[in-house]
């Protein structure tokens, strides 16, 4: 409860309490309390924030939905779109990735990409790099998501790129924001950060024919020590796992090894959404489960193109899909963390091609 | 917390996946299913193209424009649906249904190939799938099998023209392209977990016993670890061909289908020699010099059997370098017997297609037991030498 002030209006006190009430309906309302003079003071008004239970403007398809945690989504901005001149993935006009569907359909082998190719997604990967790291510098608390959005969809037509979730089977935001119990694929809306929050924010890029795909955990204020350990053991099984990629090894092993790290911590794998090729396409084959136990189809070769992003739970391994049908939430409604590289195999191993190249996450966040 | 339970096999329901070549009985062990009183709830799952059943399934159209799937009821509790192409989705509909089912059965056609429907149906474990994969079964024409068989062969041997003629009328028969029938019936015979040799009852009921031990011989040199099982008019026990787990990594069942393999192996020793896709079948004189000859030219099956241990990733390596690389497309199925370096358990192969898992199987190795592997692959030309000698090299 540190730093978290007293509800009552105009106590300014640090809070030593909360209303149990708001806990147990898992309210995100101002909760928190001085002293039970205060507490008692203000319940008239306090108590009705339990009455609605929801908050007021609710976007209609939430009606009667019960959400598996504390987080609501409020309201979502009309979609952006890409200035003439950017280069439009095929799916930026009509919302469906035909390339895509057709690729899936052959179920289209891996592709060895050339070197000529690999270069333009090294700069790609550059790129894509500096508006994450240009996000996750600005996420502070007070801002909103639709305001990261903002600053994210402006930095990536900056570079002549356009952004790849945008129109994405009607995805309507250029990155996703996953906050707290959001798993993956949170649309960007205007729930402002909030201290103790733990937002992953997913960026792509397409530029010149092809994707790159990255994302990151950031700890917004003060997160708890279980929080903040969360987000590290999922920092970590991104890392183990970049570290197992080389020519020979199988796409099957990785989660194997990021399974065991997670369990070992405490913390559970989401099964139900995968590490995936990418390149011409913004996901294609292989498939890359970070659960242990897959039966994945291939093994890595020299010039195999793919992402790997470990989803991992405070709490159970299941999810739980918002009326939105978008946003991947836990089933318990506690935390999930992840982190995501696009890399490429190499004689010798791989190279991440989305690397920090301004200092350490863990410097920035854990030092 | 949440260290990952693994399910109970047990509450899962069981999907079998049934192929079978037109004539071969699929229609009428279908509709023993539907109709009988065997006291099993039992959804089928039957594709578009197969309406053997013959029974008018309306396809409703909802308000966005797609298809729901209609499920008919039948007297005996089980239901039945048709679908275009998408197995899984309809088994989805079906699972969110509120009435419980026993047991999911999918009829994929003639044409269909059973090993990619059936990657798709071994979900994997830890995904907690409400069903399990749980076998294939292929029905077999006793009385035509010969004759499926034989096909290619005939097609490119122009001097048989008596039976050319008699193959003929089956073309009409069964009114599709000749050609790629053998081909066709021999890989769903290489797929398969159950054979079961239907019609038995149209065969020379004079010499049945050396007609049906014949065919099992024929079959078993395209299959040699199949469970066969003999039936009229489609009729049997289904407690027999339901609820197998074939795919489970059980150390009894698979010691089953390796001595099957034995068996299969010793009564067709004769045909071990390789043959060549280009190589013509009276050519090759070892087989002229049987009198039953080996007709699947195509389909052989390897056996490895090796003492010592290997490495478990090393193995996991090995296999997927041959079903995805070196063999890709021409290994049908696998299953296999390891010895896994640092482990007291024995280990499982299985392999369908392009997938395959290694997984203990709970029992351990005996302190009078040598640890070995045995290793047995279905597939296209496979040559025995090759890879015996590549298997012999990852064994430490």
């Amino acid at each position: 409860m540190e730093g978290i002030l007293c509800a009552s209006p105009g106590c300014g006190k640090p809070a030593k309490l909360q209303c149990p009430t708001c806990v147990n309906l898992k309210l995100e309302t101002p909760s928190h309390f001085c002293s039970q003079e205060c507490f008692k003071t203000f319940w008239p008004l306090h108590k009705m924030y339990h009455q609605k239970g929801q908050p007021e403007n609710l976007p209609s398809q939430f009606r009667n939905y019960k959400f598996t945690g504390p987080l609501r989504p409020t309201n979502i901005t009309p979609m952006r779109k890409a200035p003439e001149g950017i280069e439009l993935p095929d799916y930026a006009i009509g919302s469906i990735p035909i390339s895509e569907r057709v690729a899936d359909r052959k179920n289209m082998a891996n592709i060895i990409h050339t070197p000529e190719e690999i270069e333009i997604m090294r700069q790609l990967g550059k790129m894509s790099r500096e508006v994450l790291d240009i996000a996750g510098n600005a996420a502070k608390v007070g801002m909103t998501t639709e305001e990261l959005d903002i600053i994210v969809h402006n930095a990536v037509i900056e570079r002549g790129a356009y952004p790849s979730p945008l129109n994405y089977y009607k995805f309507p935001k250029s990155c996703c924001t996953s906050l707290n119990e959001v798993i993956c694929h949170g649309i960007p809306d205007e729930r402002p950060l909030r201290d103790g929050d733990i937002l992953n924010v997913d960026v792509t890029l397409y530029w010149k024919g092809f994707h790159s795909d990255l994302n990151e955990t950031y700890l917004i204020g003060n997160v708890d020590e279980r929080g903040k350990n969360l987000v590290k053991c999922a920092y970590d099984c991104l890392e183990l796992a970049v570290a197992m990629c080389k020519p020979g090894t199988l796409y099957r092993e990785l989660g194997d090894a990021i399974q065991k790290h997670a369990n070992k911590q405490g913390f559970s794998v989401v099964k139900n959404f995968c590490g995936h090729g990418i390149g011409r396409l913004f996901h294609c084959n292989p498939t890359v489960p970070h659960y242990s136990k897959n039966k994945a189809v291939g093994a890595m070769k020299v010039g195999h193109v793919f992402t790997i992003e470990p989803m991992i739970n405070e709490g159970t391994w299941q999810d739980e899909i918002w009326p939105d049908s978008w946003t991947a939430v836990t089933a318990d409604g506690k935390r999930s963390a992840q982190f995501e590289h696009t890399l490429v195999i190499t004689e010798t191993g791989c190279e991440v091609l989305t690397k920090r190249t301004n200092g350490s996450y863990i410097d920035r966040h854990f030092k | 917390m949440t260290e990952v339970t693994n399910s109970n096999i047990n509450k899962k329901v069981p999907v079998t996946l049934i192929t079978g070549f037109l004539g071969s009985g699929k229609t009428t062990f279908l509709n023993y299913i539907l109709n009988e009183n065997h006291g099993k709830k039992i959804a089928v799952i039957q594709n578009e193209y197969g309406q053997s059943i013959g029974i008018e399934t309306a396809m409703i159209v909802d308000s966005n424009g797609e298809k729901i799937q209609e499920w008919l009821e039948f007297p005996n509790g089980c239901i039945c649906c048709t679908v275009k192409d998408d197995f899984l989705q309809s088994i989805e509909d079906l699972l969110k249904r509120s009435d419980k089912f026993d047991y999911i059965l999918i009829e994929s056609t003639g044409m269909g190939d059973p090993g990619q429907i059936s990657a798709s149906l071994w979900v994997d474990e830890e995904l907690e799938s409400p069903i399990y994969f749980d076998s294939i079964i292929t029905l077999v024409d006793s009385k035509h099998i010969e004759k499926h068989i034989e096909k290619s062969k005939l097609n490119s041997n122009a001097n048989n023209n008596n039976n050319k003629k008699v193959d003929d009328e089956d073309i009409e028969i069964h009114g599709t392209d000749i050609k790629y029938y053998s081909t066709e019936v021999e890989r769903q015979i290489a797929f398969a977990d159950i054979i079961l040799l239907n019609k038995i009852d149209l065969l020379d009921q004079s010499n049945l016993n050396n007609e049906i031990k014949t065919i099992t011989e024929r079959i078993k040199s395209i299959n040699p670890i199949a469970k066969i099982i003999t039936t009229e008019r489609s009729v049997v026990p289904l407690d027999k061909v339901l609820d197998v787990k074939a795919y489970n990594p059980n150390i009894e069942l698979l010691k089953e289908y390796l001595d099957q393999f034995q068996k299969g192996q010793n009564s067709n020793n004769q045909h071990q020699h390789q043959h060549n896709n280009n190589e013509e079948s009276s050519s090759c004189k070892e087989c002229s010099l049987t009198n039953t000859s080996n007709h699947s030219k195509f389909i052989n099956t390897v056996c490895i059997t090796e003492d010592g241990d290997i490495d478990l990733t090393e193995f996991n390596r090995w296999i997927g370098n041959l079903l995805w690389e070196e063999k890709k497309d021409c290994i049908f199925r696998c299953k296999g017997l390891i010895s896994v370096k640092g482990q007291d358990e024995k280990y499982i192969l299985q392999g369908v297609y392009a997938t395959f898992e290694v997984l203990p199987s709970g029992l351990l190795w005996s302190k009078d037991e040598k640890r070995h592997n045995k290793i047995v692959l279905i597939g296209e030309s496979l040559n025995q030498n090759e890879l015996e000698q590549s298997f012999k090299n990852k064994l430490l």
